[in-house]
């Protein structure tokens, strides 16, 4: 009787070390891992306590303007910050000849209150508007502390592409 | 202590981990049982119905119950117009290909329903455009006095490795009834005894009561009716007096044969009589569309719908039942009079058109949207635009504000798939040598980008047109690395592609299709991303067993 405890018994070990190891060196599949929460996104993007998203450019060419449209989410410690400072470069795929500058535009009052915000700026291009023949494409800077300060680099956004809004200049 | 109670919870996670190994459980099995509790879906009529295990232990009964009606749905009487699919077109010869947009969704309703029934749909009722429309993509809401926004996506080709798919969404601005024009609507509604069955006029009185609970005090709906002849059921009421509006529909019963065309027109005549200027003024017509019209022929109808949509009056068309659906005639007056045509075929869809859509589908916030794409022959050899075939436009009606167009309605979204053909890539059936002139080189300007996407569009009460513009960069990302839009739209046409049989369909297969979606599902709030999941899953099963 004791042989056979002692079999039985040796039995689940051997299972459950295989088991184990298997565990262990194969990992656990990658659809029975739950997936990111917010949370984990959150501790994820702890170096990153601002993170954006582009919704939408477009360049209204009677009026001259550049509007935008950022996601903004605050990830840092603490309360969001007050101000946000928002530059961009706009030019088309031809390289940096037709590249025009913003300077930093400060959106107070972002966030008010909450860890999420959508801001929607409007930049004039009066004094070297876009030429309505060619694509345009903007990067944006989106920080809590000015981006331009020292000269130094600023990190842009991937290229969005830029909505041209023709207006009375629609027909040729 | 804390982690001792860390290590006999894995303990036991391995224990029971082990169970399911040893009883022979694979890996594949445990996926598809993953994906599978996953997929809780609304079939059209059913509340709720969950898992793919239980409309697989239905699917037996509704086909052979199919089988005994000797095949009616959709042989019988349901008539659809011939689909002839865009080829693919070099880039060098033709750069330039101009669309109308189309918001129609009646497509992927009908295919539901054959597929829910145990049958595939016949090739002429898939229409990809309609079936990708269908879905609520939510793209970003439009900036400044654009009535919508304009975005595009390039990924790779799931159904051929060495394509690209080129995806061109527009939104449309959300609206709230609240602040649309005062309606003057005028329900065209066909009692013909063809309409008495459960999935037509109770269905059809369901879903226009929806939509009157939903509309402002101040907006107008009248009623008429046609069968044998036509008649005024309910002059021109406000919908304050809602009462005597569901008393009027509630008391609508089917009998005698079609005559549409006498219909329409004292249905016109109602709505010019109340026309409100700067109004919705719109004509909503129901039917199964058995238009055995007397006097008036099929074109002379057309006629008519264009003339009237010219005086301020559009048309919108809502499609009920089986068997007798003349789909292509659906499609066709609700293209002439700037309206949507929806296919109902459930109360759940009832609820979608009528109830949560009803701002798109009664309030038109651009018309004449056209779509004029110029691909660059340095990045594209050549491109083939997926559905959308009756709605092709010569390159010069882009420009030409006569020519009529889609609408697009408040919040609708519409999307638009290229399949692209790189640059150094064959074109399958490219052109054949020319004798006279020379194919033109690219200019070697703007070599980063892949196309230029341009839009015209009419404010709604506008006969002069606005044009936008927005360039495509080069380069795509891998399809699974794609947003969940993208991979949802090529879910979408790679289901179409293989409905249809087309012979554009490389590569598809059921599973890249479920994949796709399994991976597009995000959120899914409506349900309706897991239902298509299923409908993809049920006619690959079909297939196999041969149910055509």
């Amino acid at each position: 009787m004791k042989k056979h405890l002692a079999g039985f018994a040796l039995y689940n070990l051997i299972v459950i070390v295989t088991v184990a190891a298997y565990a262990y060196f194969a990992g656990v599949p990658a659809y029975l891992q739950p997936e990111p929460t917010s949370c984990w996104t959150h501790l994820q993007n702890a170096d990153k306590p601002l993170t954006f998203e582009v919704l939408g450019v477009q360049y209204d060419l009677d009026r001259k303007i550049l509007l935008s449209r950022i996601t903004v989410r605050w990830n840092g410690f603490g309360a969001p910050p007050r101000s946000l400072y928002v530059t961009h470069r706009t030019g088309t795929v031809e390289g940096p000849a037709n590249t025009r500058y913003s300077s930093d535009n400060i959106v107070r009052a972002a966030f008010q209150g909450d860890r999420f915000a959508i801001i929607e700026l409007e930049t004039e291009l009066e004094a070297m508007p876009l030429d309505p023949s060619a694509n345009y494409y903007s990067e944006f800077a989106v920080s809590h502390m000015p981006n331009l300060r020292h000269g130094a680099a600023v990190a842009f956004s991937e290229p969005s592409q830029v909505l041209f809004s023709h207006g009375s200049r629609s027909m040729k | 202590m804390k982690s001792s109670a860390s290590i006999q919870v894995r303990a036991i996670a391995y224990v029971a981990f082990a169970a399911v190994m040893i009883t022979g459980c694979g890996d594949t099995n445990m996926r598809e049982s993953a994906s599978n509790s996953n997929a809780t879906v609304r079939l059209p009529g059913t509340a709720n119905a969950s898992a793919n295990m239980a409309m697989d232990a239905r699917l037996a009964p509704v086909a052979l119950e199919t089988d005994a009606h000797g095949g009616q749905l959709g042989k019988a009487g349901d008539r659809y117009a011939e689909i002839t699919e865009n080829p693919f077109l070099e880039t060098l010869r033709a750069p330039l290909s101009t669309f109308s947009i189309d918001v129609d969704t009646a497509s992927y309703a009908n295919v539901r329903r054959f597929i829910t029934d145990g049958q595939l749909p016949p090739k002429d009722a898939v229409r990809i455009e309609e079936m990708i429309n269908y879905f609520d993509y939510e793209y970003p809401q439009p900036m400044g006095d654009v009535p919508f926004s304009v975005m595009t996506e390039t990924a790779s080709c799931p159904w051929n490795s060495q394509h690209q798919i080129l995806k061109i969404g527009l939104q449309g601005k959300k609206v709230s009834l609240e602040q649309t024009p005062t309606a003057n609507l005028v329900f065209l509604l066909d009692v013909s005894g063809s309409m008495n069955s459960p999935d037509k006029l109770p269905l059809l009185k369901s879903g226009l009561t929806m939509m009157v609970d939903q509309l402002k005090p101040n907006d107008r709906i009248a009623i008429v009716v046609y069968a044998g002849s036509s008649g005024l059921v309910l002059p021109s009421t406000p919908v304050s007096r809602k009462g005597d509006i569901i008393a009027a529909l509630s008391g609508l019963e089917a009998g005698g044969s079609t005559n549409g065309g006498q219909g329409i027109e004292l249905a016109y005549t109602v709505a010019a009589n109340n026309f409100i200027p700067g109004g919705n003024n719109r004509v909503i017509l129901a039917t199964d569309g058995d238009f055995n019209v007397g006097a008036k022929s099929d074109d002379a109808l057309v006629d008519l719908i264009e003339a009237k949509r010219k005086s301020g009056v559009f048309l919108s068309v809502l499609g009920f039942g089986r068997g007798n659906l003349n789909d292509s005639m659906m499609e066709k007056l609700s293209n002439k009079g700037n309206g949507h045509y929806a296919y109902i075929d459930s109360s759940d869809e009832a609820r979608r058109a009528l109830g949560t859509q009803v701002a798109g589908t009664l309030y038109t916030i651009a018309k004449d949207v056209k779509i004029q794409v110029e691909f660059n022959p340095a990045k594209v050899a050549g491109y083939r635009l997926i559905g959308y075939e009756n709605r092709m436009l010569a390159t010069e009606d882009f420009e030409d504000d006569k020519k009529d167009a889609g609408e697009i309605g408040a919040g609708h979204s519409v999307t638009a798939l290229y399949e692209i053909v790189p640059a150094g890539v064959k074109v399958d059936n490219a052109g054949i040598e020319l004798k006279y002139s020379e194919v033109r080189e690219p200019k070697g300007a703007f070599t980063n980008e892949m196309a230029t996407v341009k839009l015209r569009y009419k404010e709604p009460d506008q006969e002069v047109s606005k044009l936008l513009t927005i360039g495509v960069p080069d380069g795509s990302t891998d399809i699974e690395a794609a947003s969940p839009n993208m991979k949802l739209a090529a879910s979408v046409a790679q289901f179409g592609l293989l409905l249809r049989d087309s012979r554009y369909k490389g590569q598809a297969a059921f599973p890249s299709a479920a994949s796709l979606a399994r991976m597009a599902m995000g959120g899914d709030v409506q349900g309706s991303r897991g239902e298509l999941l299923n409908l993809v899953e049920r006619a690959s099963k079909l297939t196999r067993n041969g149910r055509g």
